[in-house]
């Protein structure tokens, strides 16, 4: 009996949070946001989709956004030192890219010219959609274990009738 | 805590707390809970973002929580005579009383508790940075003085919890019914939600609500701390000092009196 109540009260975890991930699901958006600094952050980039748009930058073309974690950067660190978990190239004013970070946590968004100095005048705007996948996984993970332990109950009950 | 004590404190969380009833309040709890973090922000606030919105979605998990619980456990058992089967032991109706309200109480604050943790270790891992924009942009506290804040959320849930239980015990003492304390229960909490929500926030009555009551408890303490203790100064707003005791002392005095009443009311009912 006891193992059926684990089982179960592991299986409720999952489904919660499987129901919660989907609820969770709803579109963030920051709206457009701009600077005269090259960066942006930090944000909270979950492994779902992710939209930038580079909506305005000085100069326009040949530009470099890096996605940098906030425990390898900050403001007053040269660029060189940060840690970059994405690096897109070659994009341009207006350009709108979609991309997925593989870990949960905070992430600072640079624009970068070709030589590798942050922008002037920037304006970009991010949005997250979908599913979360470690949210997701986890919440898969516990509702198997949770049938695991249901099987594996019901068959030692059979098995001591 | 003697054997016979123990013992019924084992046999009530058994008996109360079987198959579906905590797995539903887990699915609640964790639906509500984690359902509406805004962690992604970047300007995240413990008040705003997270203290205001919990204390106002919880509440409907408190008051079903807690009618479910303590109607099952002391309404029921009263309905299906099992609480007479319970004193045909050697035991008084003080033990039963104290096992009973000790075992629930203590278990719904373990399961709200736990939610609340799971929260903020979320918060912390995933948004280490965040702040407390109180007023304009001024930024008035350092991430260290976090736990102080998140212990005054701890110290309120258990203020709410106590509360709810004293209240919903007393119920269901007083008419011996599951459902009819259930049912007197729900409609007093909401009824005074919806009232505490109609006449605004510049009211003592207004703190009479189960989320405004808590939330505006955490931000007055929260004040009073910062100012206290820290080089900073966060004011109030309309929070008055009356404002904060309406709501601290409808929790805490309202709770006492409620347990009293009900242990009172243990010790005469007459269960025939």
């Amino acid at each position: 009996m006891k193992l059926f109540r684990i089982g179960m009260v592991v299986l409720v975890i999952g489904i919660s949070f499987l129901i919660t991930t989907h609820l969770r699901a709803r579109v963030l958006d920051t709206g457009t946001i701009g600077n005269y600094l090259g960066f942006f952050g930090p944000f909270l980039f979950e492994p779902r989709e992710t939209t930038l748009v580079l909506r305005e930058a000085e100069p326009p073309q040949n530009l470099t956004v890096a996605i940098v974690s906030q425990n390898s950067w900050n403001p007053e660190r040269t660029i060189r030192e940060a840690d970059t978990a994405l690096l897109l190239v070659g994009l341009s004013q207006a350009d709108a890219v979609v991309f997925k970070i593989g870990t949960r946590g905070l992430y600072w968004v640079l624009v970068m010219t070709e030589t590798g100095e942050l922008t002037g005048d920037t304006e970009l705007s991010v949005e997250q959609k979908g599913l979360s996948e470690d949210l997701l996984w986890f919440s898969y993970t516990l509702i198997i274990v949770g049938i695991t332990i249901l099987i594996f109950q019901r068959l030692r009950g059979l098995k001591h009738s | 805590m003697t054997g016979k004590f123990r013992e019924l404190i084992a046999w009530e969380l058994e008996e109360n707390w079987d198959f579906p009833v905590l797995e539903l309040i887990l699915a609640i709890t964790i639906i509500q809970v984690l359902s509406l973090v805004t962690l992604a922000r970047d300007d995240a606030d413990l008040l705003a973002n997270i203290s205001r919105p919990l204390w106002s979605s919880m509440v409907f998990v408190f008051a079903i929580s807690a009618a479910v619980v303590f109607g099952r456990s002391f309404g029921e058992s009263i309905e299906r005579r099992k609480l007479v089967v319970l004193l045909s032991y050697p035991v008084s109706r003080v033990q039963v009383f104290v096992a009973k309200f000790l075992s629930n109480f203590l278990a719904t604050l373990c399961l709200f508790g736990s939610a609340l943790f799971v929260e903020g270790i979320l918060l912390y891992m995933f948004k280490p940075n965040v702040y407390w924009l109180m007023f304009g942009d001024t930024w008035i506290m350092e991430v260290g003085n976090a736990p102080f804040i998140w212990g005054l959320m701890f110290f309120t849930l258990l203020l709410v919890v106590f509360f709810a239980s004293s209240l919903m015990t007393f119920l269901s003492l007083m008419v011996k019914r599951f459902g009819l304390s259930v049912l007197i229960f729900l409609i007093y909490l909401f009824g005074m939600e919806y009232w505490a929500g109609a006449v605004g926030n510049r009211v003592p009555q207004a703190y009479l609500s189960l989320s405004l009551g808590p939330e505006s408890i955490v931000r007055y303490l929260t004040a009073w701390y910062v100012n206290t203790f820290t080089e900073n100064y966060m004011g109030t707003g309309a929070l008055t000092v009356g404002f904060f005791l309406t709501g601290f002392c409808y929790l805490l005095m309202g709770g006492l009196v409620f347990l009293l009443a009900s242990l009172i009311l243990s010790q005469r009912i007459d269960l025939d």
